[in-house]
């Protein structure tokens, strides 16, 4: 079965360019889940009126740090996408507000999974980075 | 309708989506250029990019179309990692970028007449080939980040609590369910491994069709616990049957 020579090198050159630059767009080591980590983990948490909630479901943030609404340091976590999606969503409702009045409280910060004693899963309650007001959408 | 317009409508798509995945995550962001930080800059760029496929799609103009619809995606791309503060953008950008910046530089690589057959072969390999090594480094950096330990189911299911726990949608409680039988994400992930570790099969044209089937049951997995990658689904289904050139099209 012949080999391509065209595509052997092709492969060769992406593979090792993204080795040699790393992160440098359009190469990529690809590296996205190749370390998962273990317990404990730190979880995204939003808590909107006193019951967890989506950040998706409001607007109009007031009061809300964004610069604050990150991952912990110190405790493992996969989910930065996730705090990501949230800082820019409450920095773009704060830069451009719609007007509307924000009468819930919400607040913005992770919990701590670990395991309990028997090895069940165990979600702590969440430690808050930042909070405010926001509107329902 | 040929088959190669399917597979460009199908590769322009991919490509559109990506500037969806990527784009508007930088709209309003303080450190990103003014035109892609406003909604207008961002639709303009939309607008354009969208033009540049229709016409790569149709066959007119393809090189400046496909140069255009290049640079739009390079800028979206930036623009997001600006936005995000990220140095990755989204995967599906950059698989697809990739894929496609290495079949766009050979295809229309400056060449008489005679050669444009050639060339078009030499640029579909080229692809094949920049498609085979993404998945390759993602097996590499598991293997260089993990070692064998990365199939572990115990870690894929404490990774699906991590990002489901407290959520009571369908596919969340799904997902849980899924964490609590770890013997079957050792095997999901094991296979996960293994196809990206034999990516240089889809090197091999006669191996691709067959290679291109386990990564569309791949990508099924990890939509079904992680997320859609819809550039897992696209990219082997184009590459493998016939890619974005007159190849084994019998219909017109």
């Amino acid at each position: 079965m012949p080999l391509p020579k065209a595509a052997a090198l092709a492969f060769a050159a992406y593979t090792a360019t993204s080795l040699l630059v790393g992160e440098s767009f359009p190469f990529s080591p690809f590296a996205m889940y190749s370390h998962i980590v273990m317990e404990p983990v730190a979880v995204p948490a939003f808590v909107a009126g006193g019951e967890a909630a989506r950040p998706e479901d409001f607007g109009c943030f007031e009061g809300v740090d964004a610069e604050l609404v990150k991952p912990p340091s110190g405790v493992p976590y996969s989910s930065q996408y996730v705090w990501q999606a949230w800082r820019l969503r409450v920095v773009s409702e704060q830069e451009h507000p719609s007007g509307r009045a924000a009468d819930v409280p919400v607040e913005f910060g992770h919990a701590i999974l670990r395991r309990d004693a028997e090895g069940r899963p165990v979600l702590d309650p969440p430690v808050v980075l930042t909070r405010g007001l926001a509107c329902r959408r | 309708m040929s088959a190669t317009t399917v597979r460009r409508g199908a590769f322009a798509l991919l490509l559109l989506l990506a500037f969806v995945l990527s784009a508007p995550r930088a709209v309003h962001m303080p450190d990103v250029p003014l035109l892609m930080r406003t909604p207008v800059g961002c639709l303009a760029l939309g607008v354009l990019l969208g033009a540049a496929l229709l016409a790569f799609v149709a066959r007119r103009l393809e090189a400046p179309a496909a140069a255009l619809a290049l640079v739009v995606l390079f800028a979206a791309a930036h623009a997001e990692m600006l936005g995000r503060r990220v140095e990755m953008a989204s995967v599906t950008t950059v698989m697809s970028v990739a894929v496609f910046l290495g079949w766009a530089l050979v295809a229309f690589w400056p060449a008489g007449p005679e050669a444009r057959d050639q060339q078009r072969r030499l640029a579909h390999e080229v692809a094949c080939g920049v498609f085979a090594a993404t998945l390759f480094l993602a097996a590499l950096a598991k293997l260089s980040n993990s070692g064998l330990s990365w199939v572990d189911g115990h870690r894929h299911a404490w990774l699906l609590l991590e990002k489901n726990i407290g959520h009571t949608d369908v596919i969340a409680r799904a997902r849980l369910w899924l964490a609590e039988h770890p013997t079957a994400l050792t095997l999901a992930a094991g296979y996960a491994l293994s196809v990206e570790l034999a990516a240089p099969l889809f090197l091999f044209e006669r191996l691709r069709k067959g290679y291109a089937v386990a990564v569309l049951l791949l990508a099924a997995g990890i939509a079904l616990t992680l997320f859609f990658q819809p550039e897992l689904f696209v990219l082997p289904v184009v590459l493998a049957w016939g890619g974005l050139d007159d190849r084994g099209d019998s219909a017109s």
